[in-house]
């Protein structure tokens, strides 16, 4: 039986001093969808990458939303600027993630989903 | 913890040990340790990372940085990465440029 989704949203300044924050709140929601330590690795590189493309901004909101074997992770701004990959980031986050979006409207923000490979429900 | 750095130079092998994470907030330290090297005759360079816990993007463009400058007779070396950094550096396909060690 699946349990229901649990969200956790956390808040914090545009700042790359922040990211490892980031990354530790990030593993903590990926080992609650009970994904193994490969798959936990990926969200952390995932959620580093996309935060620090949404520098431009003061502070960062990042909501991750667990349920078992997936996980959705959003991610906003405080301007309408698009956040801004550049080759290699883009290449890095395409190879951890099953899918993500970028947007602007209403707030630059990201969005990601996460899929465990090993979950069996 | 953010990223500690400790370097020796022998001639022209330098060895850099990293312990933490190299992210957009100390990938610039990274960056000045390894220019510093190369400008002092360093061209092997090996790192290593057994105490590395993360790499992202801007350390690897850092890492491809110092490939270029130490030029096709230099090496820079990763000993022993952990799979979360060697997952990074396979999937931008800088495992090929650089020299990957056990």
């Amino acid at each position: 039986m699946l349990r229901p989704v649990s969200a956790v949203t956390l808040s914090f300044p545009a700042d790359a001093e922040y990211l490892r924050l980031a990354r530790l709140a990030a593993a903590d929601a990926a080992s609650r969808a009970g994904f193994d330590v490969d798959d936990i690795d990926d969200v952390r590189i995932a959620v580093s990458e996309l935060c620090g493309a949404l520098g431009a901004c003061e502070r960062i909101t990042l909501t991750l939303a667990a349920e078992q074997g997936r996980l959705e992770v959003t991610g906003t701004g405080d301007t309408q600027m698009t956040p801004k990959l550049d080759g290699l980031t883009r290449t890095v986050v395409r190879g951890v993630v099953n899918s993500f979006d970028l947007t602007a409207d209403p707030v630059g923000g990201f969005s990601f989903v996460k899929e465990s490979r090993t979950f069996v429900s | 913890m953010g990223l500690e750095l400790d370097s020796q130079i022998t001639g022209t092998t330098a060895r850099v040990e990293l312990r933490g994470d190299v992210d957009m907030a100390t990938a610039p330290e990274l960056r000045r340790v390894l220019d510093e090297l190369i400008d002092g005759g360093a061209t092997e360079i090996v790192l290593g990372c057994r105490h590395l816990e993360f790499l992202d993007s801007s350390g690897i463009g850092v890492l491809v940085a110092a490939r270029t400058r130490v030029g096709a007779e230099g090496v820079i070396a990763l000993e022993a990465p952990h799979a979360n950094v060697r997952k990074v550096l396979e999937v931008t396909g800088v495992d090929r440029e650089l020299s990957i060690r056990p």
